[in-house]
């Protein structure tokens, strides 16, 4: 039996595109890395920083933690969805004020006079 | 022991009355400038302190010098024994005017507890919160311990001898530092050169004339004294601290200034009173005594005034006190008399052992 | 607490976080802003960004006050209509107001005789924030010395200790004497002091301070004086200026050419 040049041309290149292909097997073999189901979104003032149940009950707390560490902390607020928030009263009266009695509804229900307003302009202040 | 102060004579119940009506005047103006914001002082742009202030340094100056008398009695210097307890209430007292004058000046008093909650070490402001506190509590605690082992007869706790220790030098940064608070100085008040040795000497020399003079005062109108040696130290230690304070604040009349009329006079008074000590028979006179030392005390107050008039943009102020602002500042001062009443009663009480 | 606080969100957040994603598609126009999303970029750390101004007065109008009514209005500054009570964040002063240490002498009317813009210096060593009891008065990350008015307990140290008088206090309740509320920017209350903020709410949203932008003549340059490549750097590297009182060594990051 003789063997040909071309045949051994042939061979060797079975070979080299089976090497080749060697190299792509690792990708071949894994399993499928699910996509993460929470993205990390572009700040958005548009969307609730916390469900409502917890705000309604804890507003004051994260209002005073924000006070506390508005001014001097440059970095802004981030949820644990790892939405950022800027900590300021703004940020929730961008959308909260559009109901003028948001805040005093209750705060007069409960007989509750925060001293926010002393400075910042309340809904009912602004034009 | 407190119970002693509920007894006592006709000129007792009247000068109680007295301080609790100023003290009720003071608190109705106190109510208005809650209301109106500091603006019922006269003070304003440039003018950011004024009497209440002049009040909080010079109390704070007596507070500290008291540590002079306590300082010898540690050194075994028997015949302090007799005051020291007048020393450490006065020293109480005068904190506690100090605190309470600083209160007054406030914007915003309902923040008082942000000064703990936001302590800053380099701020002095910050430091004499702590320091008055301080020191209002450890003679207050010390004085009473003392007295009340001095009525029993007993040996004074092992606790206390360690406390007074403590405030040796606590008396000592009181003195500067709450000095720092009230002079208008722009830059760097820790390392001012001459500020802070002519804020100690004047403190010591103002506050240990008005012990002299509580202490001339007591042998007046009450069955206390102190004793004639008593006298003649606290006149030696007047007459030093008052010499070294008046040499220092003398300096300032060479410096350009458009207060030198007030200064050269409360410098003179000054330097009159001391005099008064040099003279052998002006010194065992009662009457010259108080004279001289109420001089030095008139003295050093017009000093912490006059530097209250310097504005830190550079220049001079011009400032008038509103009847309120006077008010307010003579109610915390009637407090804090009322309080120093109280403890002297008991003081008295204990020593002539009635 | 804090941790708390997140672990709780992060716990009871998700699901109705994935209501709202579904009913805020029905809601297109809603009355929301969307926040600038290049201010979060955490480019912001301490010493790399240092806020200044350069105020050249060979451009400065005489009579002009657009500057300062541009600032009265961007930050509800109170007008107490009582020179005692005065307050302002920026105003136009004398030269022996604004320059009293550098001698008035021989330079002549033509340059002394103006009114000079005069704010916070926003000093690198700033005394202010030094004497605060509480840090209501700090230096921030970006060079500004800014004012918590949370904080501010009234005791005006600060007052005592800056050189420039910039600071004012409320001798009485503010919010009555704004001619005009704006209603962006908050008020102050009766107690606490204020002073310039080198318009901090606007370089958040990337907008120049509002007497920069108010004045015409472009007499006002703000810039970030830690960037050698910026306006205000090549300004400063090709002119003779001056800063108030350098003496007292606070560095101040306002400079003038006179």
């Amino acid at each position: 039996m003789k063997i040909t040049t071309r045949e051994v041309v042939f061979g060797l290149l079975i070979l080299v595109a089976l090497l080749a292909l060697r190299g792509f097997w690792p990708t071949v073999k894994a399993e499928k890395i699910p996509s993460p189901t929470v993205k990390v979104t572009a700040i958005d003032s548009t969307a609730c920083i916390a469900p409502t149940e917890y705000m309604r009950s804890h507003h004051m707390q994260l209002l005073n933690e924000w006070r506390n560490t508005g001014a001097r902390d440059n970095r802004p607020y981030v949820t644990a969805d790892g939405k950022k928030f800027q900590k300021s009263l703004d940020t929730c009266l961008g959308c909260h004020s559009n109901n003028t009695y948001f805040c005093i509804s209750c705060h007069q229900y409960a007989n509750a006079k925060p001293n926010c307003w002393n400075c910042h302009l309340s809904p009912l202040d602004k034009p | 022991m407190i119970e002693k102060a509920l007894k006592g004579n006709r000129p007792y119940w009247i000068w109680i009355t007295l301080l609790l009506l100023v003290i009720a005047f003071g608190i109705s103006a106190y109510a208005q400038q809650m209301r109106l914001g500091l603006s019922v002082t006269g003070m304003g742009d440039g003018v950011r302190s004024g009497i209440t202030t002049m009040q909080y340094a010079f109390m704070a100056a007596v507070a500290a010098s008291t540590i002079l008398v306590v300082l010898p009695y540690l050194h075994d210097y028997k015949p302090f024994g007799t005051i020291v307890p007048i020393a450490q209430f006065l020293g109480a007292s005068a904190s506690a005017t100090a605190l309470l004058s600083l209160f007054i000046d406030m914007g915003k008093p309902q923040l008082m507890l942000d000064l703990l909650r936001y302590a800053t070490p380099q701020s002095p402001y910050s430091w004499a919160f702590f320091l008055l506190t301080g020191y209002f509590l450890i003679n207050l605690i010390t004085g009473w311990a003392t007295l009340g082992a001095e009525r029993k007869g007993v040996p004074t706790a092992a606790w206390v001898k360690p406390l007074i220790y403590l405030s040796i030098p606590w008396a000592i940064v009181l003195a500067v530092v709450t000095g720092f608070v009230f002079v208008n100085f722009p830059g760097n008040h820790w390392i001012a050169s001459l500020l802070a040795i002519r804020l100690l000497a004047s403190a010591f020399a103002g506050g240990t004339a008005l012990l002299l003079l509580i202490i001339l005062i007591l042998k007046k109108t009450s069955d206390f004294d102190a004793g004639r040696e008593v006298t003649d130290k606290l006149v030696m230690l007047v007459t030093y601290a008052g010499s070294c304070a008046f040499a220092l604040i003398g300096l300032e009349c060479f410096a350009r200034s458009q207060v030198l009329l007030l200064l050269w006079l409360s410098l003179l008074l000054g330097i009159a009173s001391i005099s008064v000590f040099f003279v052998p028979t002006w010194k065992s006179s009662i009457s010259w005594l108080i004279a001289a030392s109420a001089g030095v005390v008139v003295s050093i107050l017009a000093e912490k005034g006059i530097a209250l008039l310097y504005s830190s943009m550079g220049g001079i102020v011009a400032y008038t006190p509103t009847v309120k602002e006077v008010s307010v500042t003579l109610g915390v001062l009637a407090l804090g008399l009322l309080f120093f009443t109280i403890l002297l009663k008991a003081v008295v009480a204990v020593k002539t052992a009635d | 607490m804090n941790e708390e606080r997140r672990e709780f969100i992060k716990k009871t957040s998700f699901g109705f976080l994935a209501g709202i994603g579904v009913t805020s598609g029905f809601f297109l126009n809603f009355l929301m802003e969307k926040t600038d999303t290049s201010i979060w970029a955490d480019k912001s750390i301490a010493g790399t960004i240092r806020w200044g101004m350069l105020i050249d007065m060979r451009k400065c109008i005489e009579g002009c006050q657009k500057c300062v009514d541009a600032c009265r209005l961007a930050h509800n500054v109170p007008d107490f209509g009582h020179s005692r009570y005065q307050l302002e964040w920026l105003q136009k002063s004398p030269y022996h107001e604004v320059f009293p240490t550098s001698g008035e002498d021989f330079i002549g009317k033509e340059r002394t005789g103006k009114l000079f813009p005069s704010l916070c210096n926003h000093c690198a060593e700033p005394p202010c924030a030094s004497a605060c009891p509480t840090q209501a008065t700090f230096k921030r990350f970006d060079g500004i010395v800014a004012l918590d008015y949370h904080r501010c307990t009234g005791c005006r140290s600060c007052m005592a200790s800056c050189p420039y008088g910039a600071i004012g206090f409320n001798w009485s309740e503010p919010r009555p004497a704004i001619k005009a509320l704006n209603a962006s920017y908050p008020t102050r209350e009766k107690g606490v002091v204020e002073k310039c903020n080198f318009c901090s709410e606007r370089l958040l949203k990337g907008k120049l301070p509002a007497c920069v932008e108010a004045c015409a003549e472009k007499t006002l340059t703000f810039g970030d004086l830690n960037d050698p490549k910026s306006e205000i750097r090549l300004l400063l590297e090709k002119n003779q200026t001056m800063q108030r009182k350098p003496e007292l060594g606070t560095l101040p990051s306002v400079f003038y050419i006179i």
